[in-house]
């Protein structure tokens, strides 16, 4: 479904992301992990068009969209949940959620969609016409993954979704991922929480310095001892 | 951006100059330098001077020049900062070794480049900065003729005093911008009370912007007040107008500070601006040789009825400084002054002897505006239209 | 409007208990204050909308807001069009004239490292240019709207209302209505909102930001000239009053909160309201001082501003 090959991304004259390829099937789930600064927010905010990539190709079903405007890749259904959520801190629950749906196509089935999202998640529902920075950090993270579901995501990119919250708040929020998945869609998950990343996804791959150094199914990653020692502390 | 702008005006006069001393290379002209804010806020008024002072040199230039030499003026952009005027007045002292100086604009800058030329020992003939200005036992400033803010309603004074008592107005409402400006207007109405019996009920000031006039006139109306002063800038005195017109506010005579002189003000307000009497030291409409011919040349060039105040003011302080070279035959400045301050000289803004301030006699000219017309009303030697008073009420 | 406004005013009641006249004056001053204070409103809105959306200093707003005060001055001398029917000629010029200055003007400079200053030198230049096209195509003299309704007032009580100030009040209180109305209920102007409150964010889910800052722009220069010729109801205008109108611009929006409409719109009228009770109620050297004061003591308080700096 997805499939990057050989990218290479600058920021500046600092080599970010070097040689990097990976794939997604559809209705897959698959992790990125890798320490701070190996590059894993770069490399969504390549996929999502934010960055440019200085070579390579990402191809989504069969098109070309490394250096698509992050409109286009949007519409197209490659959706990223940011890093510390970056809501519309100033505006309601259900402004945030119009604006996950700004597209036309998006907007069009707004209406559908946003019950899906409040039926999945009932208590964005009573806190609708609530503004989003008097949300607590677990509920910030479900507007969060709602904004993204009502863009009509085909691939779903989360960066570090657990940022911030509680033990108990992050369990839910994976719990949500996972259902998702199990739904059919494609995820693409990026994560410090290693173990818990590895344990969820198919597949996960290793970034170091903007290298891919690893790559498996999760399981197997998670018993590979250079991991654990390096990742897991164990 | 500004900076480029003063340089290229340099290299301009620095061209100029240059193109022609090649021209006529019998006589080495006489330099007259100084600043005006060619640029800034300042800047439509100083362009008007610099027009008067240029059509100045054409016209003595075509004489055969000042003293047999031709005139050459160095003007220096200061862009409406009276800090810059000082620094291009020294400049031009110092650097250009200028033979005259001119005088600056507005008033904060004649007032700053004063002691400058004092301490240069330079005659300088300006409008001065109010009474303040003159009163610094400077030797080298003549105000020829000043603006000065204290005399503005001597005019109007002089003229009331030959209304007999029972038809002055009794009651003034004097509203003030709150400004150096509108101060010595206030100044200049200290003997209201005491010469013409007009007792002032309501003596208030206001900031620029007026927010609006109604709440002013609205007061005037109910303390009974016959006569108002608005003494403020255009913008002010047409909102006065424009209020006491909704509100029908009728007093026997409207007198404003500035601005009803300049041509706006008819062309603006139409026939609500009739009526109005304000003051001036200078007029296109009066009869001292030089006016017609002023007023024939701004017209052909420039496309105006008559010459606008302001070219008149650079045009007639230049009159002030040529008589002193010539009554003096000299560049010398000590010469020039000391000739100045024992001799009247003639000018289109009338005839004046200097004190030892360099101020003429006190006066101001009443003005008023009749049929879209500026008129000038007091003294009556300079009088081009009979009054019309008390004013006709609001139609 | 301005045919009903053939009032011959009626008889002020004049009474001559000084207390009377002091109670109605204060209240005259309040009402005075409070319609100069919507359009400071309005012209504050429409600068915040610019700093909001792009983190732009438009120093030339208010030179904006001159050059629609002129162009319906035009109008009505050329063609007798009243300036509130002139502003819906002149909108269409203003908004595309505005979106042009932001594609080709200030999208270019967004780059750079520090827009906040690039922006006011490159602004700081569009104000002198619009400054000097005015002076060179008009005359540089003073102007003033002279419609069918001005020197008539109409009275509610004691108090008058001169109809050119009102006219110039009602006006700036429906463009404050409208731009609010925009930012809240439509879909541009929430993602208007959502980009200046997370521009990446915004981007991910497909805002175009050059196209909405441009859409931006293109409204904040439209009520500009709104603002401009509800001024010119009230004051009179030449090519250089816009400094001074900045200066207020400036006010109220320090005041309001730097991006929040409703603040700025609340801070003019406060600021209006300070003006107006100058003239009558507490001595003149004070008003500088309290407004400025006010001022001083808000950005140590609340260097946000006066009030919740939401949109």
């Amino acid at each position: 479904m997805l499939r990057v090959s050989d990218l290479t991304v600058f920021h500046g004259h600092l080599m970010a992301l070097q040689g990097l390829s990976l794939y997604l099937e559809e209705g897959e789930m698959v992790t990125v992990i890798g320490s701070n600064g190996a590059g894993k927010s770069t490399l969504l905010n390549t996929l999502s068009g934010l960055v440019s990539p200085r070579s390579g190709s990402i191809r989504f079903e069969e098109r070309e969209v490394a250096g698509m405007s992050p409109e286009e890749i949007c519409g197209l259904g490659i959706v990223q949940v940011p890093e510390g959520r970056k809501l519309f801190a100033g505006m309601t629950v259900l402004e945030n959620l119009e604006m996950g749906a700004y597209l036309p196509g998006a907007r069009r089935r707004f209406r559908r969609e946003v019950e899906r999202v409040f039926e999945k998640f009932p208590r964005l529902k009573d806190r609708r016409h609530q503004v989003a920075g008097t949300l607590s950090g677990g509920e910030q993270q479900m507007l969060a993954i709602a904004r993204a579901m009502v863009a009509l995501p085909r691939i779903l990119m989360l960066d570090e979704p657990s940022l911030g919250l509680s033990p108990l708040m992050a369990e839910e929020i994976y719990g949500v991922i996972r259902d998702l998945n199990r739904d059919g869609m494609t995820i693409l998950l990026v994560s410090q929480e290693v173990h818990v990343a590895l344990a969820m996804a198919s597949r996960g791959y290793v970034l170091e310095n903007g290298r891919i150094v690893r790559e498996g199914e999760g399981k197997a990653l998670l018993r590979d001892p250079g991991i654990r020692s390096a990742y897991l502390g164990i | 951006m500004k900076g480029l702008k003063a340089t290229l005006i340099l290299i301009l006069t620095a061209a100029m100059i240059l193109m022609g001393s090649g021209l006529s290379m019998a006589a080495k002209p006489i330099l007259i330098g100084g600043s005006l804010p060619l640029t800034g806020k300042f800047a439509e008024t100083a362009k008007w001077i610099a027009r008067g002072y240029r059509y100045w040199a054409e016209e003595i230039n075509k004489k055969g020049g000042l003293l047999g030499r031709p005139v050459k003026f160095i003007i220096y952009d200061d862009e409406s900062n009276a800090t810059k005027a000082v620094t291009y007045a020294e400049k031009a002292i110092t650097v250009d070794k200028v033979d005259l100086l001119f005088g600056g604009y507005p008033g904060t800058a004649a007032r700053a480049v004063m002691p400058v030329a004092e301490k240069y020992k330079m005659v300088y003939v300006s409008m001065g900065g109010h009474m303040k200005s003159f009163s610094q036992g400077y030797t080298y400033s003549f105000g020829g003729p000043p603006l000065m803010g204290e005399w503005w309603y001597l005019g109007f004074m002089d003229w009331m005093k030959t209304i007999p008592k029972k038809d002055r107005p009794k009651r003034a409402a004097v509203f003030t911008m709150n400004n150096p400006i509108g101060a010595s207007l206030l100044d200049s109405m200290k003997t209201l009370e005491k010469d013409l019996g007009i007792k002032i009920v309501i003596n208030e000031k206001y900031n620029l912007p007026l927010p609006d006039a109604t709440p002013l006139i609205m007061k005037a109306k109910q303390m009974k007040c016959d006569i108002l002063f608005s003494n403020g800038f255009f913008a002010d005195g047409v909102m006065t107008m424009r209020a006491a017109k909704a509100l029908n506010y009728n007093p026997k005579a409207i007198v404003q500070g500035v601005g009803s002189v300049i041509p706006a003000w008819t062309k603006e307000l139409g026939k609500d601006g009739d009526y109005v009497f304000s003051g001036t030291a200078l007029h296109n409409k009066l009869k001292f040789p030089g006016n017609k011919k002023l007023n024939e040349v701004v017209k052909k060039r420039w496309g105006l009825p008559a010459y606008p105040v302001y070219f008149g003011f650079g045009y007639c302080w230049m009159q002030t400084l040529q008589q002193g070279v010539e009554g003096a035959k000299s560049l010398d400045q000590t010469k020039i002054r000391d000739w100045l301050k024992s001799h009247e000289v003639h000018t289109i803004a009338g005839n004046f002897r200097f004190d030892k301030r360099g101020l003429p006699k006190p006066y101001n000219y009443l003005t008023q505006v009749i049929d879209g017309r500026v008129e000038l009303i007091w003294p009556l030697s300079v009088r081009t239209h009979d009054p019309v008073y008390p004013k006709p009420h609001w139609k | 409007m301005a045919r009903r406004g053939r009032f011959r005013p009626r008889r002020v009641p004049s009474r001559t208990g000084d207390r009377n006249v002091t109670g109605i004056l204060v209240l005259q001053s309040v009402i005075s204050g409070l319609m100069i204070g919507a359009i400071y409103g309005l012209l504050g809105v429409g600068f915040s909308l610019v700093w909001g959306a792009m983190k732009v200093i438009n120093i030339a707003h208010a030179a904006f807001a001159v050059l629609g005060a002129y162009l319906a001055y035009f109008l009505l001398k050329a063609f007798g069009v009243d300036p509130v029917l002139g502003f819906f000629v002149i909108l269409p010029f203003l908004f595309f004239g505005g979106m042009v200055v932001y594609r080709f003007l200030i999208f270019p400079v967004m780059r750079a490292r520090d827009i906040v200053v690039s922006s006011m030198v490159l602004t700081f230049g569009c104000a002198i240019v619009i400054e000097n096209f005015i002076s060179l195509i008009g005359s540089p003299d003073p102007r003033v709207f002279t419609t069918r309704y001005t020197g008539r007032a109409f009275f509610l009580g004691p108090f008058a209302f001169q109809w050119p100030q009102t006219v110039g009040a009602l006006m700036a209180l429906a463009g404050m209505a409208v731009l609010y109305v925009f930012l809240k209920k439509t879909h541009t102007g929430k993602a208007l909102r959502a980009s200046w409150q997370q521009p990446e964010a915004a981007r991910l889910y497909g805002i175009n930001l050059r196209r909405i800052s441009m859409i931006a722009f293109g409204l904040a220069v439209a009520s500009a000239g709104l603002g401009g010729i509800a001024m010119g109801f009230v004051y009179s205008f030449d090519p250089h009053t816009h400094n001074l109108w900045l200066i207020y611009i400036f006010l109220v929006v320090i005041l309001g909160g730097v991006g929040n409409v409703l603040g700025t719109a609340l801070a003019g009228l406060l600021i209006g309201l300070l003006n107006g009770l100058s003239l009558a109620f507490f001595p003149y050297q004070w008003v500088n001082v309290i407004t400025f004061g006010m001022l001083i003591l808000i950005l140590l308080v609340r260097p946000a501003g006066l009030f919740r700096s939401e949109v």
